[in-house]
């Protein structure tokens, strides 16, 4: 199973989150605001610079922004 | 006398708590499309079938695991405070997530009613949902809201009346998954004689608490426990191979989705609907850049534009005052100058600061409602971690444009202290409704448009560079995690509440004191004592900054609110109207520049000192002091 960070994982399609390795305030933040590991997300198109934009599909969600710092820490599965 | 029962709203951030409070209360919360714009808990009575309720609306909050000072605000208030009932606002349209939230509150064990809000939203998505099989799930009442169109809430009245005067239920135990289940049993036979007042919550409440985050719970009470506590949270997370938190985050998520999945259904998926296909120019990095900047230019032409309209009404009415006294000053100079003194403190309230405060206030309220606020923090992200802050910072700022004083608390949204600190010593930067009706009077006056552009852009890289060189000092910015709320068509008749209460408070605060300030000016003025602080102030005035000594006073009294400063500036210089002041567009400009930064007003420094302490409050005075200082000496320079 291929596995990615969110920054450079691919836009518009499904992304399993596999790991969220930060450290565990952000950690706690991410869970809270609704990003799960085992949760689907859609990642936005997005510019080389700013945040990354992600759509929970499990949830139904609306979309969150993400830090790209923290979006290289989070490890998906196209 | 009847007991006065307490209603506490909780919600998950931008669930429309406060927008409910706004219908329900007479008094105005400030509400937004923006995660987590009340960060003060806001205090109302209710009346229903005529008796009173105490309405509380609580900072939102995606969990009761703290993670900013909001949240904790609203943590300590459900453990600590006597609430009869809490009413959870669940936004319809993203019911699985706000789930979550709802069995947390589910554990506390306090008579719940629940308000389905944004319904109409739900359906707009295609979402179905019965009510009534939650209400048979949680064994609480269920009730269908749109807040913002003033639609169901009767009902909620209703059946909140009923239940706390007829007695009501409170949610019903929704247990975990067999294995924590057992451990949470297991914890809270050992608590269950320790939960007393003033503690609130049930024992299984403070168990899972206990389990999930021990910091959350009060001290001693964990002390006695740390031993067992630490044990179970072990076993947790050799079972489940993560902490404790995540496991029983899991547990609570699993609830909450299948729920959803009993209570909902789509009906239609619809493909892309305008608002998606709007957001894709919106948040794309290169026409959302240029939107955002089209919409600030847009935004501050219509102020000025409608400024100028207002005061050039009120200002022949205004004018036709002062030949009514001016008889006075030679028989009676002391009631010619305090009638002086008011007529210059009324005339510019009304006359200045009202023209422009009001359109700043109500396209700052539809403007909010929008939930554009969250974009442009989106798209600022990047900008701002240049200058060591995060897109967060962006919606205080935003309110900063309002006022320093409710963009100090917003800073509370931000979870890392050090962020935190820097957005609020940013703040006194931006111009308030009262700076930027100095800048609009003043400077576009004397050097037309291009002069407040100027004075707009200097902000601007005044802020980047102060945030800049304090990051040297206070190391990097943490990472930023923003909800993007859906699109929302602004009602303008909650707008225009909004603006009546805002123009309330500025007509029965701001302009008694504005009165009174210009009539203590004038008696100074009449006694002699201005001259007495110009004297200590001129120096620097006059070497440094090249402007008369005679502005000394009104630059210290001006501290107390900043609109003074147009109204002193003209009394002290003996100018009879602001268009016909002895000074040069060069001293104007530094004037101006001075006056925008010098010195956070009284208000603001107050607020800081409680929010941060006195070492930043003070901080922020030498802070804003010195740059203002070294702006106005730049402008002085260069104009």
């Amino acid at each position: 199973m291929l596995q990615i960070d969110l920054l450079h994982a691919p836009d518009n399609q499904e992304l399993r989150v596999v790991d969220i390795m930060t450290g565990p305030c952000p950690r706690r933040r991410l869970i809270s605001m609704g990003i799960h590991p085992g949760d689907l997300l859609i990642k936005y198109k997005s510019a080389h610079w700013g945040p990354v934009l992600v759509r929970n599909v499990t949830q139904n969600a609306t979309r969150i922004a993400i830090g790209r710092g923290l979006a290289q820490k989070i490890i998906v599965s196209p | 006398m009847k007991k006065a029962f307490t209603i506490a709203l909780v919600g998950q951030p931008n669930s429309g708590k406060s927008t409910l409070f706004n219908v329900l209360a007479d008094r105005k919360a400030m509400a937004s499309n923006f995660s987590g714009t009340s960060v003060e808990v806001s205090r109302s009575d209710m009346v229903a079938r005529g008796r009173v309720f105490h309405l509380v609306d609580l900072p939102g909050i995606y969990s009761l695991n703290p993670g900013d000072e909001a949240e904790n605000v609203t943590l300590r208030f459900l453990m600590e405070q006597p609430v009869d009932l809490i009413v959870n606002v669940v936004d319809a349209s993203l019911l699985s997530r706000s789930l979550e939230l709802t069995v947390e509150l589910a554990e506390l064990g306090i008579p719940m009613v629940i308000a389905l809000n944004m319904w109409d939203e739900a359906d707009r998505k295609g979402l179905r949902i019965y009510p009534e099989k939650l209400e048979e799930r949680l064994g609480i009442k269920v009730r269908p809201t749109s807040a913002l169109y003033g639609k169901g809430v009767t009902r909620l009245v209703e059946t909140s009346y009923r239940c706390l005067v007829g007695g009501c239920e409170s949610p019903k135990r929704l247990p975990y998954t067999s294995h924590m289940e057992e451990l949470v049993m297991e914890l809270e036979k050992r608590i269950q004689t320790q939960i007393a007042p003033p503690m609130r919550g049930t024992s299984r409440f403070y168990a899972i608490k206990l389990l999930e985050n021990p910091e959350s719970c009060p001290q001693p009470f964990v002390k006695a426990l740390v031993e067992l506590v630490e044990e179970l949270r072990g076993r947790i997370q050799e079972s489940h191979h993560v902490e404790a938190f995540e496991a029983v985050a899991y547990e609570r998520h699993h609830l909450a989705m299948k729920m959803t999945e009993e209570i909902s259904h789509f009906v239609d998926r619809r493909s892309r609907s305008l608002r998606d296909r709007l957001d894709r120019y919106l948040l794309h990095p290169v026409s959302g850049q240029f939107f955002m900047l089209l919409y600030m230019v847009l935004f501050f032409a219509a102020i000025f534009q409608i400024g100028g309209l207002l005061s050039g009404w009120l200002e022949p009415l205004l004018d036709r005052i002062p030949p009514l006294y001016t008889g006075l000053r030679e028989t009676f100079p002391f009631w010619w100058h305090t009638l002086n003194g008011a007529y210059l403190g009324l005339a510019g309230a009304l006359g200045i600061v009202l023209p422009y405060f009001l359109p700043l206030s109500f396209l700052t309220a539809l403007f909010m409602d929008t939930g554009y606020l969250a974009r442009m923090a989106f798209l600022m992200d990047g900008v701002m971690h240049r200058i060591g802050l995060h897109g967060k910072s962006v919606a205080p700022f935003i309110m900063g444009l309002g006022c320093s004083v409710p963009a100090v608390y917003a800073t509370r949204i931000i979870e890392n202290r050090r962020d935190r600190t820097l957005t609020a010593l940013l703040i006194p930067f931006i111009p308030c409704s009262a700076r930027t009706a100095v800048i609009f009077a003043l400077a576009a006056a004397y050097a037309g448009p291009f002069g407040a552009v100027f004075v707009y852009l200097l902000v601007a890289v005044v802020i980047g560079f102060t945030g800049k060189l304090l990051t040297l000092f206070m190391g990097k910015p943490t990472g930023l995690v923003l909800e993007i709320p859906d699109l929302r068509i602004p009602s303008p008749a909650v707008s225009l509440r909004k603006t009546w209460t805002m123009l309330r408070e500025f007509i029965f605060v701001a302009v008694p004191f504005l009165i009174a300030g210009s009539m203590v000016m004038s008696w100074l003025e009449m006694a002699g004592i201005d001259s007495v602080v110009n004297s200590f102030t001129g120096p620097f005035l006059k070497s440094v900054l090249g402007l008369p000594a005679a502005l000394g006073a009104v630059l210290i009294f001006a501290f107390f609110r900043k609109e003074l400063v147009l109204i002193m500036a003209a009394a002290a210089l003996g100018a009879g109207a602001l268009t016909n002041l002895p000074m040069t567009q060069e001293q104007i400009m530094v004037f101006v520049v001075f006056v925008t930064f010098y010195f956070p007003c009284f208000s603001t420094f107050v607020v800081m000192w409680k929010e941060f302490g006195a070492r930043i409050a003070w901080a922020s005075a030498g802070i804003s002091l010195l740059v203002a200082t070294i702006a106005a000496v730049a402008v002085r320079l260069l104009w």
